[in-house]
C-alpha cells in the first residue's frame, strides 16, 4: 500500500508541476471573473461589497468545474488506469491523491487569490479572513464533487456541458452554506457553526467521495 | 472442441489443476454489451504454457483478456467458471499488457516504468534507484532512452517501453496477458519477445498472448472462430453442457 501512495503521489505531482500551465488557466480564469465585476458595476463600492462574497464563491466554483474537466482523460485514454485496476490497488485511493494534488494546484491557490477580494470588493481583514477559511474548507468539496461528474464523463467526446450539469445542484448547499459565513460575521452572529457545518461536509465528502469515483472510473474501463 | 492434448474427466482434471495451480477457463462466454460473441470456450493455461488465443477482428479476443486481467467482471456470466488454484480474476496476479501502452505521454521513459512498477511492488522501493532499468530498456533496444519524454517516441518505441516491463519483473508466478504484443514492432524486436517468452515460460510462467499472425515459438492454439455464435446471440441458453477440460 506504501509504494503505491507515494509512486502515485510523485506521479501526480511530476505530472502537475511538469504542467504547470494547464493549473494556471484556471486561476487567470478566477482572477478574470473577478475582475468582471467592478468593471461591469462601476464605482458603487457599496454595492460591491455587498456581492463581493458571492462573486468570489462563483468565480471560484466555476474555476474549480473548469479545471477538474478531463482531470481522468489521460488516464482512461492511455491506460494508466487499466494498470492500477490490474494492480488491483485502491482505484478510490489513486482518485483521491490524484484529486487531492489538484487542489493543491488549484482550489488551494484560490484560497491565496481570495486575498484580491479587499481591492476589488473593499472587504475588511477579518471578512476576507472568514472567506478564506470558508474556501479552504469548500472548494476540496467543490473539488470531489466535480470529480465525479469528471469519471462519468470522463468516456464521452465533449462532456464539458454535461459536467456542469452534474456537478452544479450538488455543489449547490456548499455555496449556499459557504456564501453565508460573511454575512452572520457582519451580523454579529457566531460564525463557526457554519465553519463546522463545512468542515463536516468536507470530511464527509473525502471519506466517500472516492468510492463513487471508483466506481465510475471502473465502469469507464468496461 | 479438440484444442487440448490431454483430455481426461472434469472432477479429477480440476484436481490435477488445482494442485498444478493451472488457470482454468471452463464454459467461458464472451459478451460485448449484451451481444454474445463466443460461447463455450474451455481452455487451462498451467505451468510453462504458452495459450496463443486466435480469431478474426471483432470475436472477442481483446475481451477475452480483460476478462482474465479482471477488468471486465464476470458477473452475469451464466454458468462460467474462470479459476487459478482457488482464485477469482480479481485477486489474481497479473501482467496485463493491452492496445493502450499505460504510458503518459508528459513523463519520461524512466518516470512512466517506475510508476508501473510501484504499482505492482507489494514492498517500499526507492522511486530513484536503478532497479534493473538499464538493463531492461537496453534488452528492448532502447538504452539511454530513459530521461526521454513518452511524447517524442515513436509508436513501435512506446510499444517498446511498454514491453521493456517483461525484462522488469522476474516473478514467474504472474500471469502474462498480452493483447497483440507484436504490433508495432520491427523484427528485431519480434525475435527478442520471442526470446524472452521462452525465458519465461521455461521459469515456469505462464503465458496467454493474441496475435493474428502465426507464431514462431512453441505455443498451443485457441481459436475462437470454432466458437463464434453465429445469430444475434438474443436467445442463446449458454448451459448447453459442461465441456470437458484440462
Amino acid at each position: 500500500m506504501l509504494p503505491f501512495i507515494s509512486t502515485t503521489l510523485r506521479r501526480e505531482l511530476l505530472l502537475r508541476f511538469n504542467h504547470l500551465s494547464s493549473g494556471l488557466y484556471m486561476l487567470v480564469f478566477f482572477v478574470l471573473v473577478l475582475l468582471l465585476f467592478p468593471l461591469a458595476v462601476g464605482a458603487n463600492t457599496q454595492f460591491l461589497n455587498q456581492i463581493g462574497v458571492a462573486a468570489i464563491w462563483i468565480a471560484a466554483l466555476l474555476a474549480v468545474l473548469l479545471g477538474m474537466e478531463g482531470v481522468f482523460r489521460a488516464e482512461v485514454d492511455d491506460g494508466t488506469l487499466e494498470q492500477v485496476i490490474v494492480a488491483r490497488q485502491s482505484l478510490a485511493l489513486w482518485a483521491l491523491i490524484k484529486v487531492g494534488v489538484h487542489w493543491l494546484t488549484g482550489g488551494f491557490a484560490i484560497v491565496l487569490l481570495s486575498v484580491l477580494s479587499m481591492p476589488l470588493f473593499g472587504l475588511h481583514v477579518n471578512e476576507a479572513g472568514i472567506l478564506a477559511l470558508s474556501l479552504l474548507l469548500g472548494t476540496p468539496i467543490l473539488t470531489l464533487i466535480a470529480a465525479i461528474a469528471a469519471a462519468l464523463t470522463v468516456s464521452l467526446k465533449s462532456g464539458g456541458v454535461l459536467m456542469s450539469l452534474i456537478a452544479l445542484p450538488l455543489q449547490l448547499p456548499v455555496l449556499i452554506f459557504a456564501t453565508g459565513a460573511v454575512d452572520v460575521l457582519r451580523a454579529g452572529g457566531a460564525v463557526l457553526p457554519i465553519l463546522a457545518l463545512l468542515a463536516a461536509g468536507l470530511i464527509l465528502s473525502v471519506i466517500f467521495i472516492p468510492f463513487a469515483l471508483a466506481s465510475a472510473l471502473r465502469l469507464s474501463v468496461q | 472442441m479438440a484444442i487440448f492434448k490431454r483430455k481426461c474427466a472434469v472432477k479429477p482434471a480440476m484436481q490435477n489443476c488445482l494442485r498444478l495451480n493451472a488457470l482454468i477457463a471452463k464454459n467461458v462466454a464472451i459478451l460485448r454489451g449484451d451481444t454474445l460473441l463466443c460461447s463455450q470456450l474451455n481452455f487451462s493455461v498451467s505451468s510453462g504454457q504458452i495459450l496463443h488465443i486466435q480469431g478474426s477482428n471483432g470475436i472477442g479476443k481483446t475481451t477475452l483478456m480483460m476478462m482474465l486481467a479482471g477488468l471486465i467482471p464476470l458477473e452475469g456470466i451464466y454458468k462460467t467458471t474462470l479459476l487459478w488454484g482457488d482464485q477469482l480474476p480479481e485477486d489474481w496476479s497479473v501482467l496485463y499488457i493491452g492496445h493502450a501502452t499505460g504510458l503518459n505521454a508528459g513523463l519520461t521513459v524512466r518516470e512512466n516504468l517506475r510508476f508501473i512498477q510501484g504499482l505492482n511492488s507489494d514492498s517500499a522501493f526507492d522511486f530513484d534507484s536503478n532497479l534493473g532499468l538499464d538493463a531492461a530498456l537496453d534488452a528492448v533496444g532502447l538504452s539511454g532512452y530513459d530521461d526521454i519524454n513518452v511524447v517524442q517516441l515513436s509508436s513501435g518505441q512506446k510499444r517498446r517501453v511498454c514491453l521493456a516491463r517483461l525484462w522488469l519483473t522476474e516473478d514467474a508466478d504472474r500471469l502474462w496477458l498480452l493483447d497483440e504484443p507484436f504490433t508495432a514492432l520491427d523484427t528485431a524486436m519480434i525475435t527478442r519477445l520471442n526470446a524472452r517468452l521462452v525465458q519465461h515460460t521455461k521459469d515456469g510462467g505462464r503465458v496467454i498472448l493474441t496475435s493474428h499472425q502465426p507464431l514462431t515459438i512453441d505455443a498451443d492454439i485457441l481459436n475462437l472462430e470454432q466458437h463464434a455464435v453465429q445469430h444475434d446471440g438474443a436467445d442463446v441458453d449458454l448451459d448447453i453442457e459442461s465441456a470437458s477440460l484440462c
